[in-house]
């Protein structure tokens, strides 16, 4: 199945080649975590998943065609 | 020739002699330095006599807005004060938030120089050219709240204020400058400085319009601006808690500061996050001039013992009251936060510092016998009470304390020194960074002393290898330099740091503002020259001033995080020397961390050559 992912705030520097918007393949039940170690993004540069506005976490399994959004912590006031 | 974008004057005031004089803005001042932090930086420079003492009437305070202050559409609230730091004996700043930047560039200022000490209790009153020193009996020895809204009652609520509180008033080395109900220029000392001059408040009224070079052009790329602020929000959802959402993300990967930086992570913190802060204790949002962001929370805190109203807690009070003075219900946190505000104390600080009291206490280096028979307990919100109002009063252990744990340590001994988190004579900031290289080397390069407001790198360090020290230090002079022109140009830069802003909106609306013809290289090139300015200004002033001063205390370096997700990591002092010698190299600077001949000159520092080097 596919699923996007959508880089928010800063993250697009770690996204690979810096990309905004990553379309990936991936397999029914394999949570957010595990799907951006597969796709070279180290989950704890994640500090938010959003999803329909709100933050649904790392642990997430997300449904096919699904977009989520990826937010890296706060970079400090 | 015509400044858009400016006041073009300088109000300088002499609280000695009570007078004032107005001064035409130089136009290489606004070229060169833009504004806010580099017109602090260059007054200070040129104008801080060697060997003054930080307190006494030959210190100066100065305010500055900058270019994009007081324009709408482009959160352009910011405002930057500077002084010979009483804590730290260097070059000090601190920004702020609220509405007083617009106010004053509306009264007709670009920079309000503060000088002398005046006779009496004192506030200034500022409605556009009429300058008037008035008298603050009245007002002296109120708390912050309290003597903001009197003198609002008094004068209008048009007019906006800056103050102090008893903590300024009494010179508590790191007493904070308030504004709008619990905004602060916390950092360095600058409130020690007003209560030092017996100024209590400085009250603003303005009528006049700024000129701007292209307006309509102004109004398009400002409204994009909001436009794309408000969309990347909403994606987002950064601004429902504000800074303080970043607090779970710290204690996941062991940067939250706990117990005196002794630990990095607080077990509780489920209790002390931005969705518990959002559901137990925040009544709603505020925000500064024209932001559409607003990071600001009003919270309403009522427990046992009280009840009371707070603007806050935002990350940096979480991290030193909540972390490192060990709480667990977010309430606390906010009470404390409350009585810091209103004491006019800088919350990081005086959490740093208040920590520090309840670590020599628990090790028997302070007693019963120095807190009037008071047991001091991390986590006690009673004990942090105690030695906040202490502090504020200068009132037996208070009075050592007020010092700032750099002071309070060497006089304390018994290895307390250890302990006192500090570098260079300003307490560490929200950020434990023995598991974060990058981050580590931004904290001893500041030059303000430990804060994280120039450079924030964490994430870079966990994107790119939490071991691993190369190209730690390009990114934290490139973020060196991007961060605090932001604090040049007089605007917050939240919207790029926390929701990605495009960069490139800030020299667009910086030329339709004032026509200066920048590209974003041209003004890292102006903000590198600070960089290398404030650097110089330490040396001036601190003959013995280099390498030794960049290093973290011996807690930092030398303990491993005892708990939590970073258990066991430290970076030793040859990994220290390492990104110290990297970054000095890179800089152009010389081994022992002073700006080179050579590379003054390349900026346009040639006066700071003689200073430095003699010829």
């Amino acid at each position: 199945m596919k699923i996007t992912l959508k880089a928010l705030g800063g993250m697009k520097e770690f996204f690979p080649d810096k990309k905004e918007i990553l379309e990936v393949e991936t397999e029914n039940g394999k949570n957010i975590s595990d799907i951006l170690k597969d796709n070279g993004i180290n989950p704890d540069i994640v500090m938010l998943v959003m999803l329909g506005g709100k933050n649904v976490g790392k642990d997430y399994i997300p449904k096919d065609n699904e977009e989520v959004g990826l937010l890296p912590p706060l970079a400090g006031g | 020739m015509m400044l858009y974008g400016y006041a073009g004057k300088i109000l300088r005031v002499n609280l000695t002699e009570k007078t004032h004089h107005i001064e035409p803005l130089p136009e290489y001042m606004a070229r060169e330095y833009i504004g806010g932090r580099g017109f602090v930086a260059k007054i200070l420079y040129d104008e801080i006599e060697i060997g003054i003492d930080p307190l006494g009437p030959k210190n100066k305070l100065i305010i500055a807005p900058g270019p994009l202050t007081g324009v709408f559409l482009t959160a352009g609230g910011k405002t930057e004060l500077g002084t010979l730091s009483p804590e730290t004996g260097g070059y000090g700043d601190s920004n702020i938030g609220g509405h007083i930047g617009p106010e004053i560039k509306y009264a007709g200022y670009d920079m309000i120089i503060l000088e002398g000490k005046a006779p009496e209790k004192t506030y200034l009153y500022i409605e556009d050219n009429k300058i008037e020193f008035r008298d603050a009996s009245k007002y002296w020895g109120m708390e912050c709240m309290e003597a903001e809204k009197a003198l609002k009652s008094d004068l209008g609520e048009d007019f906006q204020i800056l103050l102090i509180g008893p903590a300024g008033e009494n010179m508590v080395k790191f007493a904070c400058i308030s504004h709008d109900y619990g905004r602060q220029a916390g950092r360095t000392g600058v409130g020690a400085v007003m209560g030092s001059k017996n100024l209590k408040a400085i009250a603003v009224k303005g009528t006049h319009s700024i000129p701007l070079y292209d307006k309509d052009e102004v109004i398009n790329i400002g409204k994009q601006m909001f436009k794309a602020c408000k969309e990347k929000d909403a994606e987002a959802q950064w601004s429902i808690y504000g800074t303080i959402g970043v607090t779970d993300w710290c204690n996941e990967v062991g940067a939250f500061p706990t117990k005196n930086f002794y630990d990095g992570w607080n077990p509780n913190y489920k209790n002390l996050n931005g969705p518990t802060a959002r559901e137990e204790i925040i009544v709603r949002d505020k925000g500064c001039f024209c932001c559409p962001i607003p990071c600001g929370k009003y919270s309403h805190v009522k427990k046992e013992g009280y009840d009371v109203y707070v603007e806050g807690p935002e990350y940096e009070s979480n991290a030193l009251i909540g972390g490192s003075c060990y709480f667990d219900d977010i309430k606390d946190v906010a009470y404390g936060n409350a009585i810091l505000d209103e004491l006019g104390m800088d919350s990081i600080s005086g959490g740093n510092v208040i920590a520090f009291a309840m670590e020599c206490f628990e090790r028997g280096v302070i007693t019963k016998e120095d807190t009037d028979g008071r047991e001091i307990k991390f986590g006690d919100i009673d004990s942090f009470k105690y030695l906040a109002e202490k502090i504020a009063k200068r009132d037996g252990i208070g009075d050592l304390l007020a010092e700032g744990v750099k002071r309070a340590s060497k006089i304390l001994g018994r290895g307390s020194e250890d302990y006192a988190i500090q570098i260079k004579g300003l307490e560490w900031s929200g950020y434990e960074s023995r598991y974060a290289p990058a981050n580590m080397l931004a904290y001893m390069t500041c030059d303000v002393g430990a804060h994280h407001n120039r450079a924030w790198a964490i994430t870079y360090d966990v994107a790119t290898g939490r071991d691993k020290l190369e190209g730690k230090a390009d990114r934290v002079i490139e973020l060196q330099h991007i961060r605090p022109l932001f604090d040049m140009l007089g605007c917050c830069r939240l919207q790029w740091v926390e929701i990605s802003l495009e960069l490139d909106y800030y020299p667009r609306i910086l030329k339709a503002v004032t026509g200066f013809d920048y590209d974003m290289d041209d003004l890292l090139k102006l903000s590198e020259k600070v960089w290398n300015l404030t650097r110089a200004f330490w040396k001036k002033h601190n003959p013995d001033f280099g390498r030794s001063w960049d290093y973290p205390p011996a807690r930092i370096m030398n303990e491993p995080i005892p708990s939590g997700p970073a258990q066991g990591k430290y970076i030793p002092k040859k990994d220290l020397d390492w990104l110290l010698d990297d970054y000095y190299k890179k800089r152009g600077w010389t081994e022992d961390g002073i700006p080179t001949r050579e590379k003054l000159e390349e900026l346009g520092l040639n006066f700071a050559v003689k200073d430095l080097y003699g010829v």
